[in-house]
């Protein structure tokens, strides 16, 4: 929510914004006033850094609203929010519009391509056809078992997917429960087919495209019962009558 | 039908049909007001009700308590009182101990009396409710010859339960059984007449049976001369009937194509100089053991004579002779109405259950259907017929308070009954004896003595009605033939074929 | 009319568990005939053809193999007349024969004797997480609990309640009406075949009679060879497969319901075969048997029982859809906990008597077909699109009813099966009873002396097919099941042993 906006404004980590935490809110309202739009003057900005008080608070966002001309209250929390970000980038625009009414398309890649040069972040400055990245990409797949592909950058894709999908935090958790309820191992080789493919290796991916489509069928029929379950709590009314038959003997 | 002023349902009667009718009233109508008035404090529910094939159905009858009608449903409200007469003009009916009820919808389940031959001797008993049941228990104990009349389903079963005492069987008709099976069917009975009683339990039970186990409850007071609900199905059934004589089980002798002619006094008896027939010179194979030799020489409390002449003396006659609708109400006081009645003395109604009176409707033994019988359908007074009728003259009943079509009932279509005779199961189907059907029909038949007899009538072809004695599995099967109107032309007695599985065949 | 020896030029071996039967063996053949058997079950397919031709034919009734070369005679039959182990005497077809018939072939017919009277009889298999040890000290209440709860009632009187409205509602919506009731478990529509609809149901096609017949039997057994049995794990064959099913363990207590459309069935069927009957004078369609009676599939007469079938196949879903109800109540109520926490889901649920619109490979070439399946059940292989998600490594199960009281199956489809028999194996055991009676001691002298009425013609029974030393001539559902198993055409899963028997 809000993440580009934040982003514009400089906003340290802006995916970790919550709206609906309070503290976060209003922490946020104050950052803009204090930052940004600087509407009050410093003194007068005691209301809302008064965040003890949520009645005061409030009654002093209404009134910091007024003055801003917000057409939403503060009950329309996101509304407002989005509003209030909106103000605050075109006054950060306003601000600095020459520098950037200077930025075009080109100069953007450009300036893309220096900033993943030159980023703090280690990842960024590598250089992925240095033959040193492409034998790491190369050992690590080995390591991970993975069938090797000519490009790369598709291999390390592969190593990403394999590595979230099986060394995530999540996916450990999931294994170790999973080892628990005797996860059924289907072996491959007892698994019939149902037609010829030619080789053994054909056969045994083909297999392998099966079993992937009957994991998606069954979550598909599971998504269909829980459906038929959803609609099940509006219809079903078992009139049952015990009196009748012999249930309640 | 607003809650202040419900429809005032009241049903009299406290037998099957009636209990029946109060039962579904209650289920389906609603917020009405529903009264049954029973003349005996205790009422007769259906319990353990299923269904053989789509319209042959069995249940067992518990008697209990009119309370527990009212604990079972509780828009129902049950006096104990006896109607004395019926006013359609103010929709109110009389009762005996002088109130008066009103109605908006009445029908009338006082099922039928038992026809009983001289009556207020008290050594000859009729045989229709519990309570008969339970005096003629007590007198049967000291017993040695026991005259049973009678051919209906209520003789027969007693002829079989009847233990230790020697049994003599006076029927109208020249075979067994004939108010429900024909005479072929009557032969295959006969030979298990003198047979031992069978004392295992009839294979293992598929289902718990429930006795009748209030009805002698201390406390509840049995007071005679009242109508009582009739006796239900299989009640015989955990009742030991016994004689005197220990050492045997089964004596019968059937005295066939006979009716009564007197009842005589020991001393009348010797006055008329008759002397006395002795039933076991004419039935082989059961001797007079020297322990029975008292049997021929004391003087016996009663004595019977029979249209062929034949005198036997015995300790009691049992008279079991049917019923016949109890249709009258006993005084016309403050009544206006009486009902229109069928030849046979049952209440006429039409096919919605009405009589001929606005609003009063009938149902079980004490009615006569006077619609258009459907072609396989016929009415016998049978605790099937009462349960059915009860509940369909409730639909009825509130079909026409909601000003509702309603259709008749799947179980008019096809007449099926279910009982059991010796122990062997009896299924009667459609028009099972050919009743109504003249000559013009066929008979298929497959017997294996002392197994099972099934009898199919067939009529142009199509399955009409079928007698299924013993466990032939064949009831749905015929059901649905003869449902079906299926041409079985080139089947023929192919049908019965042995080798044949023609449940299988029509699957 | 030919003898026996030169009926048997006809007839062809296979291999040991099947055998071919050739054209001109009745008129008209248009495909060959085929049946499976084993070395007994043939004895009884010869004995029953020779002592037809000893009979000089049996009114009415043929033997299984002239049966199923007679359905080979019919207009637009496809590959074969396939006639499985448990195949016996039926109406038009015999039960357990199965024939499929060109969708594209305007001359094509659809017959009610190849679908049956109560269509889509069928059998249900409920898993329980119980052990017999924990039933067996309850086993008396518990059948009695059921027994009380499953016929107990019916129609409007009934527990399940039902108007007329309701049945038009379930006639087109099958288990889709006992879900939007409540009856069902969403997971229950997943195990059944055809997802428990067929979709081309026209309940204005099933007339008030059918429908009359029908309304009061809804949730109800029904009495012959319908039954509900409580059954445990007797041994497991395909442990893996078994493990799909949710069967873990021997002992494991199970639940099956073997129930089907009933009189609506019955009379949908005879209302069909009147229809048809004219309809075949119109278009002159000649059979070899008039039971046989049947249509263009694309006549009216032809859709309109399609159309009907469907819907009595709906009534028979929902109807062991309720007793699967009721069931559940009755083990919720003996264990005082839920039928969830009892893991009481439907292992499968098949049809028996049913005719489906179906692809298969014909000479390699994929052709819609309108498949008849009497007394005989699908068995699709593992990977075919028609089965649930959780049975496509294992094959379809097909469940095998025993006569009552006898053992049951559970069997898995099979890629030959597919490939042979267009998905089909057997449904069950031949009945036990017949070749008892027939040695039974009919005797009919005193009976006819006492029956003598005037002017009424009395025909008896007599044992026309006496077997010759056939002690166990009836079709044993082992012999059946082990004949299927050895051809190949579905393969042994589980055995299942009954310890209480509920019958309507």
């Amino acid at each position: 929510m809000f993440k580009r906006k934040l982003q514009a404004l400089d906003f340290p980590d802006p995916s970790m914004f919550d709206i609906q935490d309070d503290g976060q809110f209003r922490s946020m309202v104050l950052w803009l006033e204090d930052q940004k739009i600087r509407h009050y003057k410093i003194e007068d900005r005691a209301g809302l850094r008064n965040f003890d008080s949520s009645n005061q608070w409030t009654s002093a966002l209404q009134e910091y609203l007024t003055g801003l001309h917000c057409p939403y209250s503060t009950e329309n929390r996101r509304s407002m929010l989005d509003w209030l970000l909106g103000y605050a980038v075109r006054l950060e625009y306003g601000d600095n519009a020459e520098k950037y009414s200077s930025v075009t398309p080109e100069k953007f890649l450009e300036r893309q391509s220096q900033n993943t040069r030159q980023s703090s972040n280690p990842l960024e400055n590598l250089d992925f056809n240095d033959p040193q990245f492409k034998a790491g990409v190369t050992s690590l797949s080995m390591m991970l078992k993975i069938p090797p592909h000519e490009n790369h950058l598709e291999m390390l894709k592969a190593i990403c997917l394999l590595v979230c999908e099986k060394f995530s935090p999540d996916a450990i958790a999931a294994i170790s429960q999973a080892s628990k309820s005797e996860d059924e191992l289907i072996p491959l080789d007892q698994t019939a087919l149902g037609f010829e493919a030619g080789d053994m290796i054909m056969t045994e991916v083909a297999k392998i495209l099966r079993l992937l489509h009957i994991r998606d069928l069954r979550d598909l029929q599971t998504k269909i019962n829980a459906a038929i379950v959803a609609v099940q709590a509006i219809t079903a009314n078992p009139k049952t009558d015990s009196r009748l038959g012999k249930v309640g003997r | 039908m607003d809650a202040k002023n419900p429809i005032k349902y009241v049903v009299v009667g406290g037998g099957i049909a009636g209990v029946t009718c109060v039962e579904t009233l209650s289920v389906f109508g609603d917020s009405a007001s529903i009264t049954l008035l029973s003349a005996s404090p205790l009422i007769k529910t259906v319990v353990n009700y299923s269904k053989l094939t789509q319209v042959a159905e069995t249940f067992d009858v518990k008697e209990k308590p009119i309370v527990s009608v009212e604990e079972k449903n509780s828009n129902v409200h049950v006096i104990q009182t006896s109607v004395t007469s019926l006013s359609t003009k103010d929709k109110k009916i009389y009762t005996s101990d002088g109130c008066s009820i009103t109605y908006d919808k009445l029908c009338i389940c006082t099922g039928g009396k038992p026809r009983v031959i001289a009556e207020g001797n008290p050594l000859v008993i009729g045989i229709r409710d519990t309570e008969s049941v339970k005096d003629f228990q007590n007198k049967v104990r000291k017993a040695r010859r026991i005259v049973i009349i009678g051919n209906g389903g209520i003789a027969t079963e007693l002829v079989y339960e009847l233990e230790g005492c020697e049994v003599i069987w006076a029927i109208k008709d020249t075979s067994i059984a004939h108010t429900f099976v024909d005479a072929g069917a009557g032969e295959f009975f006969l030979e298990h007449l003198n047979k031992d009683k069978d004392k295992t339990p009839a294979g293992p039970s598929k289902r718990l049976k429930y006795t009748t186990a209030e009805a002698g409850e201390p406390g509840i007071p049995l007071p005679s001369g009242h109508d009582g609900g009739a006796l239900g199905p299989d009640w015989t059934r955990d009742l030991e009937i016994r004689g005197h004589l220990d050492q045997i089980s089964h004596r019968v002798h059937v005295e066939k194509g006979v009716e009564v002619d007197t009842i005589l006094s020991p001393d009348e008896f010797k006055e008329s100089g008759m002397e006395e027939s002795s039933p076991w010179s004419h039935t082989s194979g059961v001797n007079n053991t020297a322990g029975n030799d008292f049997l021929l020489t004391a003087l016996w409390p009663v004595y019977i004579t029979f249209s062929n002449g034949r005198v036997y003396g015995c300790d009691l006659v049992v008279s079991a002779t049917g019923v016949v609708p109890n249709a009258r109400f006993t005084e016309e006081r403050d009544g206006d109405s009486q009902f229109e009645l069928a030849e046979d003395g049952g209440i006429k109604i039409n096919s919605h259950m009405e009589t001929n009176l606005d609003s009063v409707y009938a149902a079980g033994d004490v009615c006569t259907a006077c619609w258009e019988h459907s072609p396989h359908w016929l009415q016998m007074r049978l605790w099937s017929q009462a349960r059915q009728m009860g509940c369909y003259a409730a639909k009825c009943m509130i079909a026409d308070v909601k000003n509702e079509d309603i259709s008749m009932d799947f179980c008019f279509e096809l007449f099926a009954h279910v009982t059991t005779f010796f122990r062997f199961k009896v299924v009667l189907l459609g028009k099972f004896n050919g009743q109504s059907l003249g000559n013009d029909y066929e008979v298929l038949l497959r017997v294996t003595k002392g197994e099972e007899y099934v009898k199919v009538i067939l009529q142009n072809g199509r399955l009409v009605g079928a007698v299924l004695i013993g466990e032939t599995d064949l009831e749905e099967t015929f059901e649905n033939l003869i449902l079906n109107g299926l041409d079985l032309t080139p089947f023929k007695e192919n049908l019965l074929e042995p080798g044949v599985d023609v449940e299988d065949f029509f699957d | 009319m030919r003898s026996y020896q030169e009926e048997l030029k006809y007839l062809d071996r296979v291999s040991d568990h099947c055998w071919h039967i050739k054209k001109g063996f009745v008129d008209n053949m248009k495909v060959d005939g085929y049946f499976f058997a084993n070395s007994h079950l043939e004895k009884l397919m010869f004995d029953e053809l020779r002592q037809s031709c000893n009979n000089k034919g049996f009114g009415g009734f043929l033997p299984g193999m002239k049966q199923i070369a007679n359905v080979a005679a019919l207009p637009g039959i496809v590959g074969k007349s396939i006639g499985l182990p448990d195949v016996h005497s039926g109406y038009g077809f015999a039960i357990g024969n199965m024939a499929a018939f060109d969708m594209s072939n305007s001359k094509a017919v659809v017959s009610p004797g190849g679908v049956g009277f109560d269509i889509n009889c069928g059998v249900r298999l409920l898993r329980t997480n119980l052990h017999r040890r924990d039933v067996e000290p309850l086993q008396e209440q518990l059948a009695q609990c059921l027994f009380d709860h499953i016929p107990v009632g019916v129609g409007s009187k009934g527990i399940i309640p039902m108007t007329a409205q309701n049945l038009e509602e379930a006639l087109e919506m099958g288990v889709d009406w006992s879900l939007r009731e409540g009856y069902a478990w969403a997971e229950d529509k997943e195990h059944c075949e055809e997802y428990g609809r067929m979709l081309q149901a026209d309940p204005s096609k099933v007339s008030s009679r059918a429908k009359k017949r029908g309304l009061p039997q809804l949730g109800t057994l029904g009495a012959g060879n319908h039954y509900a049995e409580i059954q445990v794990v007797d041994e497991i064959y395909d442990q893996y497969a078994a493990k799909k099913m949710g069967i873990e363990f021997k002992d494991q207590v199970c639940v099956m319901i073997h129930s089907g459309s009933r009189g609506m069935g019955h009379q949908v069927a005879t209302d069909a075969l009147v229809a048809m009957e004219k309809a075949m004078k119109r278009d002159q369609i000649e059979v070899n048997d008039r039971q046989l009676a049947c249509a263009h599939i694309q006549s009216n007469e032809g859709q309109d029982y399609l159309k009907g079938m469907a819907a009595a196949a709906n009534y028979a879903w929902v109807n062991r859809t309720s007793m699967t109800f009721l069931s559940r109540q009755a083990f919720a109520k003996m264990f005082n906990t839920t039928p969830d926490d009892l893991d009481m889901h439907v292992i499968y649920d098949v049809s028996h008597n049913i005719a489906k619109v179906e692809e298969h490979f014909i000479d390699g070439k994929q052709k819609t077909l309108l498949v008849h399946r009497k007394g005989s059940t699908r068995a699709f292989p593992p990977h075919h699109p028609l089965i649930p998600v959780d049975y496509q490594l294992t094959g379809q199960p097909v469940l095998i009813g025993g006569t009552m009281g006898t053992c049951s199956y559970v069997l898995t489809g099979t890629e030959q099966g597919m490939m042979e028999t267009f998905g089909t194996t057997c449904h069950g055991a031949g009945r036990a009873l017949s070749r008892a009676k027939s040695r039974r001691n009919l005797d009919y002298t005193d009976v006819l002396n006492a029956l003598n009425q005037k002017g009424i013609s009395i025909r008896v029974a007599s044992p026309k097919l006496v077997m010759e030393e056939a002690p166990e001539s009836y079709k044993n559902v082992t012999d059946v099941v082990d004949t299927c198993h050895a051809a190949g055409i579905s393969k042994k899963c589980i055995k299942l042993r009954p310890i209480a028997v509920i019958k309507g």
